[in-house]
């Protein structure tokens, strides 16, 4: 019997409801296969006020040790452009994870009320398949 | 993505590794492409997958010219096609096998001279087939105006196609206090999905709970068209809870045609 790997696309997928704070643990998903990130996206409805200032947004494995995060570079949600997507970031070198791995939503930085956050992970997923 | 064919990894076509030296030097992975689309008055962004995956093999030959323009052009002519291209990445145990659309690529592959050999490069372009079975993703969203209350069919999500679930996952972002918990089941007519129904624990308002609990039912097979529903049949002593996210991974099944 033999384990082959047939590949998937799928997301994953985070939100926030209502007002964003700064604070870690903001929302959570889990894959169900082991897999790999490819890119990246995000919207919020309400980009919030404060020329020049940002909603910065990570995204961190729970379940390595210890923490790991997926931007090397955040991503954000930038007040003056005004396009409520999510731009810039830069993923780390090997963003590989497994199944049942615990992703949070972190939120580093925010601009003055910025509400109802969407951020989602373009992943690779390898299915396991015994023939 | 850009992945080095390193040693410890080897290319095969339909089973038959590629050997040198017409080896990939390296390969991009190119996700399905997706759009974004902002409702007009703010609300839920839509983004839909456009585009098939690609993974496009990058090919180098070194020799006398002859020699690599022969080898390259034997690699364009068998390319086109449909194909089972096969990735083995020995140093992690990994056999992935991809079925793909091969495009042939053009006759004039990229030459250059030095010392009297020349390098030649060749790009062929391999679109992933859309193949069913596949795993697609069931996000059910359910805010609670303010907050969730019991009842069935508060969400119903219409699976395009036949399948059944193989996994679970949820969170809320607002557990709600009061004791008790948030107790969710999801059934296709009278059929439950979930042996053991899903729990969002109270932990207090405004702190948020992953699902827990929650065992699939031994069978778990839907069928295309009828509404997979949403049942609430539990709130936190409290009444306060709201905002959850119940995701479900099926599979799904090739919608059947008649004609």
């Amino acid at each position: 019997m033999a384990t082959l790997y047939v590949p998937y696309y799928g997301q994953l997928r985070f939100k926030v409801s209502g007002v964003v704070a700064v604070g870690d643990g903001q929302f959570r998903d889990v894959p169900p296969d082991d897999g790999e990130v490819i890119t990246y996206g995000g919207f919020l409805e309400t980009l919030g006020g404060g020329a020049g200032t940002s909603t910065d947004v990570q995204i961190r494995n729970a379940s390595k040790t210890p923490d790991e995060d997926l931007f090397s570079v955040l991503p954000v949600f930038e007040v003056d452009t005004a396009t409520g997507e999510l731009e810039g970031g830069e993923l780390i070198a090997s963003p590989k994870f497994n199944a049942g791995d615990i992703f949070w939503l972190d939120a580093d930085a925010i601009s003055t009320a910025p509400a109802n956050m969407h951020v989602w992970l373009v992943c690779r997923f390898f299915r396991e398949v015994r023939v | 993505m850009t992945m080095e064919v390193m040693r410890g990894m080897r290319v095969s076509i339909d089973r038959q590794f590629l050997q040198p030296p017409t080896v990939p030097i390296s390969l991009d992975v190119l996700p399905p492409g997706f759009t974004e689309h902002p409702l007009p008055g703010g609300g839920m962004v839509v983004f839909e997958e456009l585009t098939l995956p690609t993974i496009i093999l990058h090919f180098g030959d070194t020799g006398i010219p002859e020699e690599v323009q022969r080898r390259l052009e034997l690699l364009r002519t068998r390319a086109c096609g449909q194909h089972l291209l096969g990735i083995d990445d020995l140093s992690c145990h990994r056999h992935e096998y991809i079925p793909v659309y091969m495009s042939r690529p053009p006759r004039n592959a990229q030459m250059s001279a030095e010392r009297g050999l020349v390098y030649g490069t060749l790009d062929v372009v391999c679109k992933q087939l859309d193949l069913w079975p596949k795993m697609m993703r069931l996000d059910f969203d359910l805010a609670g105006a303010p907050n969730i209350v019991v009842g069935d069919g508060q969400f119903l999500y219409y699976p395009p196609a036949a399948g059944y679930l193989v996994g679970w996952t949820g969170y809320i972002e607002d557990s709600g206090g009061g004791g008790g918990t948030t107790q969710v089941q999801v059934r296709q007519a009278a059929k439950d999905m979930f042996a053991t129904p899903g729990d969002y624990v109270a932990a207090g308002v405004g702190v948020g709970a992953a699902l827990t609990n929650l065992i699939l039912a031994t069978d778990t097979t839907f069928v295309a068209g009828l509404p997979l529903e949403w049942d609430i049949d539990g709130i936190p002593g409290g009444a306060n809870s709201a905002n959850a996210r119940l995701t479900l991974w099926a599979m799904m099944h090739q919608p059947y045609r008649s004609n």
